[in-house]
C-alpha cells in the first residue's frame, strides 16, 4: 500500500501540493487528473524521491520510500528517461542487472508488438517511438507501482489506444498503476478509480464503477467537480467580438 | 559488486564511440598534418620543428573534444537521471564511476597520441637524408618539450604530473556529465576553461620535471579535488533514502 499523508510541497509562493493525503493500494489503476500546474508531476516526483517535499510523509507498506525499496517503483515520463545514446539492448541489459524483477519477456514482447529496433540509439527513435520505449522500460522493470506522467504526449490516437488495450492485458494483479494524463475522454476503460488535483488539493477521489451505478461519465464526474462553466466560451466570444455566438 | 560494475560498463557503453571518433579523429589529422610537414622536408629533430606543432595542437583540441563528447555521451533531451536515481547505487557511487570512466578515456588518448608520435618520430627519422636513427627518436623525447611532457620515459615528476591531468580531466568531465543530467548547469564554461589550461601546460623540459612538473602536479591535484568535491557534495549518498533537489 502507498500512502501520502498530509504531503506538502512549495516551489517559492506556490503551494504545489497542499496537504495531499492518498492511500493506493496493490493491483488499482488510478488516473491522476487537473490542469496544467495542478501538481500531479510534483505529487509523482515526490512519490520517486525525486524532489524534496516540506512536509507530511510517504509510505510504501508502512516504510520509507529509500534505495532499499526505490526499485518496486517505475517511471514513465513525457520528460523520458532512457539513455538516448545507448539501443533498447543496452537498456534491457542494465535494466536486468539492476532490477531483479525485470521482465524480460514483457520487453521483447513489447518491443516486438511496437515494432522498435533493438539495435538502434534511442535517440534515433521517432517522438512516438520514444514515448512508446519510455512505456516499455516502465512496464518491463518488474514493479509494483508504475507511475506514468503524461507518458503519451506526442503519440497519435491508434497507438494511445493500442497501448491501453495491451496494458490492461498483460498487467498482473499486483501491479498498480498511476497515470497522470489530460486525455480524460480515453482513459474511462482503463482505469478503476479517478483522483482530481487542483491547485495542490485533492478534490475529488472516485471509482469509476460508481460513476458507472451513478449514470455518470468521467468527464461529467470531472465538469462537475471543477465547477466547469459550460457558457463561459459563449461568454468570452461575447465580449471580445461585441455580439452573440450563434452556437451558444 | 555486479551492480556497481554494470554502471561502469553503462558509462563504458556510452562512452566507447566517442572515445574511438575522438582517437580515430585524432590520428587522421595528425596523419594528414604529419604527411604535409614531410612532404615540405624532414627535420633532424623534432624538437622545434613543424611536425612537432603538427602532433602538438592537434592533441590539445582532441582532449577539447573529447571532453565535450563525453560529457555529452548519454545523449541529450532526457531526463535519465530519474533512472540512475531508481537504483540501488547511490548517485555519489555513480558519478565516482563517472570520473573513474572519463579518466580512463583520456589515459586512451594518452596513449594513443603517444603512439601516434613516436611512429611520426620514426617516420621523420627514416625519411630524413641526416639522421640518428632510432637513437635520435629517443633523444627526441627529451629534447622536445611536448614530446617529454607526453612521455617522460624516465622522469618520474612528470609521470606523475600526468597521471595527475587524466585523474584531474576525468572528474572535470564527470562533473559536466552531472550538469548537463542536472540540466540548467551554468559550470561547462568553467569546466573548460580550466581544463584549456590544464592543455596548455602540457609542454614541459626535460630538466624541468621537478619545478614546473611539481607545480603542474599541484594544479592538476587542485583542479581534480575540487571537481570531485563539488560532484560528491551535488549527488547524494543515498543513506538516508532523502533526494536531492533535482528541478
Amino acid at each position: 500500500m502507498l500512502e501520502l499523508k498530509n504531503l506538502c510541497k512549495r516551489y517559492g509562493q506556490t503551494q504545489a501540493l497542499d496537504n495531499v493525503q492518498l492511500s493506493v493500494g496493490p493491483g488499482e489503476i488510478v488516473g491522476l487528473f487537473g490542469e496544467n500546474g495542478a501538481g500531479k508531476t510534483t505529487l509523482m516526483k515526490c512519490i520517486l524521491q525525486l524532489i524534496l517535499y516540506d512536509a507530511g510523509g510517504i509510505t510504501l507498506d508502512g516504510k520509507l520510500i529509500t534505495r532499499q525499496n526505490i526499485g518496486r517503483f517505475s517511471f514513465a515520463t513525457c520528460e523520458h528517461s532512457f539513455f538516448p545514446a545507448l539501443t533498447a539492448k543496452a537498456h534491457r541489459d542494465f535494466y536486468e542487472e539492476h532490477f531483479e524483477t525485470f521482465l524480460g519477456r514483457r520487453f521483447e514482447g513489447l518491443m516486438d508488438f511496437f515494432q522498435l529496433p533493438m539495435d538502434k540509439p534511442i535517440r534515433s527513435f521517432s517522438t512516438g517511438q520514444k514515448n512508446q520505449f519510455e512505456v516499455i522500460m516502465a512496464l518491463s522493470q518488474g514493479a509494483d507501482y508504475i507511475l506514468m506522467d503524461e507518458p503519451f504526449a506526442g503519440n497519435d490516437i491508434f497507438n494511445r489506444e493500442d497501448f491501453y488495450k495491451v496494458l490492461l492485458g498483460i498487467l498482473e494483479p499486483h501491479e498498480t498503476v498511476i497515470l497522470s494524463t489530460h486525455l480524460i475522454e480515453e482513459v474511462p476503460g482503463f482505469i478503476g478509480r479517478a483522483v482530481l488535483l487542483h491547485h495542490g488539493k485533492i478534490v475529488g477521489d472516485t471509482q469509476t464503477a460508481e460513476l458507472d451505478e451513478q449514470g455518470k461519465t468521467l468527464m461529467d464526474y470531472v465538469k462537475e467537480t471543477y465547477s466547469y462553466q459550460s457558457d463561459r466560451v459563449s461568454r468570452a466570444l461575447t465580449e471580445l467580438t461585441g455580439k452573440e455566438d450563434e452556437d451558444a | 559488486m555486479k551492480k556497481q560494475v554494470s554502471v561502469f560498463g553503462l558509462h563504458v557503453r556510452a562512452v566507447l564511440p566517442r572515445l574511438l571518433s575522438a582517437a580515430l579523429g585524432l590520428l587522421a589529422v595528425e596523419l594528414i598534418l604529419t604527411g604535409v610537414c614531410m612532404i615540405r622536408g624532414t627535420a633532424i629533430t623534432l624538437a622545434g620543428s613543424d611536425l612537432e606543432h603538427a602532433l602538438q595542437y592537434p592533441f590539445r583540441a582532441g582532449i577539447l573534444a573529447l571532453q565535450v563528447l563525453l560529457a555529452s555521451c548519454f545523449g541529450s533531451n532526457s531526463r535519465y537521471g530519474y533512472t540512475l536515481r531508481r537504483l540501488r547505487v547511490s548517485e555519489r557511487c555513480v558519478f565516482l564511476w563517472s570520473c573513474a570512466c572519463s579518466a580512463l578515456c583520456y589515459a586512451v588518448l594518452w596513449c594513443v597520441q603517444i603512439m601516434a608520435s613516436v611512429g611520426a618520430a620514426f617516420w621523420n627519422a627514416s625519411s630524413a637524408r641526416y639522421s640518428a636513427g632510432p637513437q635520435g627518436v629517443f633523444v627526441d623525447f627529451y629534447r622536445s618539450g611536448f614530446l617529454h611532457g607526453l612521455f617522460p620515459l624516465a622522469d618520474g615528476y612528470v609521470w606523475t604530473r600526468n597521471a595527475l591531468f587524466v585523474l584531474a580531466l576525468g572528474c572535470v568531465t564527470a562533473y559536466m556529465q552531472l550538469g548537463m543530467r542536472r540540466k540548467g548547469s551554468r559550470s561547462w564554461l568553467v569546466c573548460m576553461g580550466l581544463t584549456l589550461l590544464l592543455v596548455l601546460c602540457l609542454p614541459v623540459q626535460y630538466g624541468a620535471g621537478r619545478s614546473t612538473g611539481i607545480f603542474h602536479a599541484i594544479a592538476a591535484l587542485l583542479v581534480g579535488l575540487a571537481f570531485l568535491g563539488f560532484g560528491l557534495t551535488q549527488t547524494h549518498s543515498g543513506k538516508d533514502g532523502l533526494a536531492d533537489e533535482v528541478d
